[in-house]
């Protein structure tokens, strides 16, 4: 197997080649721009890597079922589309979470054509599907940190027994760059003694997810229906569990300009990159600006981004929608600063001149008129 | 229906021991119980080192009570695809989906044509008692027409409901199933019948021929408002008009090669 560690390819096509490497066995996509570059690149692919399955996902609703039946039974798993077909398997999602199946989903949210759009934030970060479950939800600013977070996410994946959302966006699917690979880590996995492998010379045992119906006489079970255990319901108890594991789920964010800033934007993914070069330029002119990028959509920093409006004059929030992570920068800065919010919805992006212009209209330097 | 402590000599006849002592875990006069103990017996003589499985969220999720292997409840429709996903993870398992007429016919129609054409060596089996036994009885696409349920109250009429789908006669026709057979289990004759037929089924899967579809006619005295007795006499004189059980295609390995190497038994 040819293993060229340093490549000069787009990003859907990268994250595939991460997913290989990271070891990913089934990859789910069906064709819905950006995300058909990818079967394409998995089917080429998949034959050099031991292991990787050719198989073509027939529908989306089949790739949520595939996602949850291939990692129950202890495989890894992968899922790419855009955000409708995130709410396809919504679903499945909710199952898996329940069940706590590890799986990786890549999102790329476009707007109603082919644009950039970060219009599926609340889907990914607030309601992958119904229930209380939670994705954790990684948000790569370029290509090369969305490698190795695509390689993370198998990781995490595994380790927390929950799916991962590596959560693109339209143009970063559009993006070409040089991207190097690391291998993946693999320290302090645990082994999968959980998966239904349908061995049945092993001795019955419980199940697959502690929401399992208990006393049954299968070798093992996985559910997400309830029944009544004790005072609190079996279901109550693994929800409550969940919820508690959610609350251990890493918190990332990177921090610029920070230190003497008197102004934080806060944005994430590509909306970041486009405004890192204007920051750059205002720094150079004297501007005390700074930026936050979440990392983690979910969970999100709030302690960190209420730590900062402590010391900070005014934040605002900039996003291609009409408003949603603003919401999470409200109840972290919690009253403690001023929060403003510049949003581009239905597909449209800022240029650099008007993000300097809203930039300098919060600081006060220029009136914009509204 | 126990074999008698007393009496000495060779036990010509067992409850399955995976059946949990209270019996089956439907209603009673449940068609299902003497189906999915055929299942269980037919799956202990292929007696496959793996077994992975998924049933439907409604009757047939209690599968799980009485499985001899590892089954998940799948999402209701999901079934088929879901033990797709566990048979391309553990390829040399036997794996089986279990669908009642709701979530096959209803729910997951497109699923399990995709299973077919893929020719994947998995069984589906599907539970098919014309209703949503599970909420009530309410009819699903399987249902005969007249048949009157709390959603079709005059009986269901072409015009407002559609007509039924010939599931079995319509995956016998794609080239990936291997097999495709219907049986009944209302009486004891048709036991006896069904269980060859399934035996021959899972000796196909077993032996890696491909997709394999089992359609097991049957009774639901609660959705269909009926006593076990009229139910039967209903099963029989309109049910079975319709869908005559047998083998409606056979595996044969000249024209159907083995999508895999047969499976290892346990032991």
């Amino acid at each position: 197997m040819e293993q060229k560690d340093l490549m000069f390819m787009r990003a859907p096509e990268a994250l595939v080649e991460a997913s290989l490497r990271a070891g990913c066995q089934l990859f789910c996509a069906y064709p819905i721009t950006p995300v058909e570059d990818m079967a394409e690149y998995w089917v080429k692919r998949c034959g050099e890597f031991p292991g990787a399955l050719p198989h073509f996902t027939e529908s989306e609703l089949e790739g949520g079922a595939y996602l949850y039946g291939f990692a129950a039974s202890g495989g890894r798993v992968a899922f790419a589309s855009t955000g409708t077909g995130i709410s396809l398997i919504s679903e499945s999602l909710g199952w898996i979470m329940d069940a706590e199946v590890p799986c990786v989903l890549f999102n790329f949210p476009r707007a109603g054509g082919l644009s950039i759009s970060q219009a599926d934030y609340n889907q990914a970060t607030k309601a992958p599907s119904h229930g209380d479950g939670k994705c954790l939800v990684l948000a790569p600013m370029g290509t090369q940190e969305a490698v190795d977070l695509t390689m993370e996410a198998y990781y995490l994946a595994d380790y927390y027994r929950n799916p991962v959302m590596v959560m693109c966006d339209y143009t970063l699917g559009l993006t070409m760059e040089v991207v190097e690979f690391a291998p993946m880590k693999t320290e302090g996995l645990p082994p999968k003694d959980w998966a239904l492998t349908g061995d049945r010379g092993r001795a019955r045992r419980g199940g697959l997810a502690s929401a399992a119906p208990g006393g049954v006489t299968a070798a093992n079970v996985a559910t997400g229906v309830d029944e009544s255990f004790g005072t609190m319901s079996r279901g109550e108890r693994s929800a409550r569990r969940r919820a508690d594991k959610y609350k251990t789920f890493p918190v990332r964010y990177e921090d610029f300009f920070m230190e003497d800033a008197e102004l934080a934007v806060v944005a994430y993914g590509t909306m970041a990159r486009m405004i890192l070069p204007v920051l750059k330029q205002l720094r150079e002119e004297g501007l005390k600006v700074g930026m936050i990028r979440p990392i983690t959509l979910f969970p999100f920093p709030e302690e960190h981004i209420n730590e900062a409006a402590g010391r900070l004059q005014k934040v605002s929030v900039f996003e291609c929608n009409s408003g949603q992570m603003v919401e999470d920068v409200q109840r972290s800065v919690n009253g403690r600063c001023p929060v403003e919010f510049y949003g581009r919805p239905g597909g449209a992006a800022p240029s650099p001149q008007e993000i300097e212009a809203e930039i300098k209209r919060l600081v006060g330097k220029v009136e914009v008129p509204a | 229906m126990t074999t008698a402590e007393a009496t000495p000599g060779k036990a010509v006849f067992e409850r399955p021991h995976v059946f949990v002592e209270e019996g089956t875990p439907w209603c009673q006069g449940c068609g299902y119980g003497a189906w999915s103990r055929i299942i269980i017996e037919e799956i202990e003589r292929a007696n496959p080192a793996k077994l992975v499985a998924a049933a439907d969220i409604a009757c047939l999720e209690y599968m799980h009570e009485i499985i001899p292997g590892d089954i998940t409840i799948a999402l209701h429709g999901r079934s088929v695809s879901t033990v797709r996903g566990m048979k391309m993870a553990q390829p040399e398992a036997m794996a089986i989906a279990f669908q009642g007429d709701g979530g096959m016919l209803n729910e997951g129609l497109n699923e399990v044509f995709h299973a077919a054409a893929s020719g994947q060596n998995v069984i589906a089996i599907l539970g098919n008692n014309g209703v949503f036994g599970d909420t009530g009885g309410q009819y699903t696409l399987a249902a005969p027409l007249g048949h009157k349920s709390p959603t079709t109250p005059n009986g269901r009429d072409a015009k407002i409901n559609g007509s039924p789908i010939p599931l079995a006669e319509m995956l016998a026709m794609i080239p990936g199933t291997a097999f495709v057979g219907r049986i009944s289990t209302h009486d004891p004759a048709y036991v006896y019948r069904g269980q060859r037929i399934l035996r021959k089924a899972m000796e196909a899967s077993m032996a890696g021929a491909g997709f394999v579809f089992l359609e097991c006619m049957t009774t639901c005295p609660t959705g269909w408002r009926m006593t076990p007795v009229e139910s039967i006499k209903y099963h029989e004189e309109v049910i079975l008009k319709e869908k005559p059980v047998g083998i409606i295609k056979d595996w044969d390995p000249a024209t159907h090669p083995a999508v895999e190497a047969a499976l290892p038994k346990l032991g």
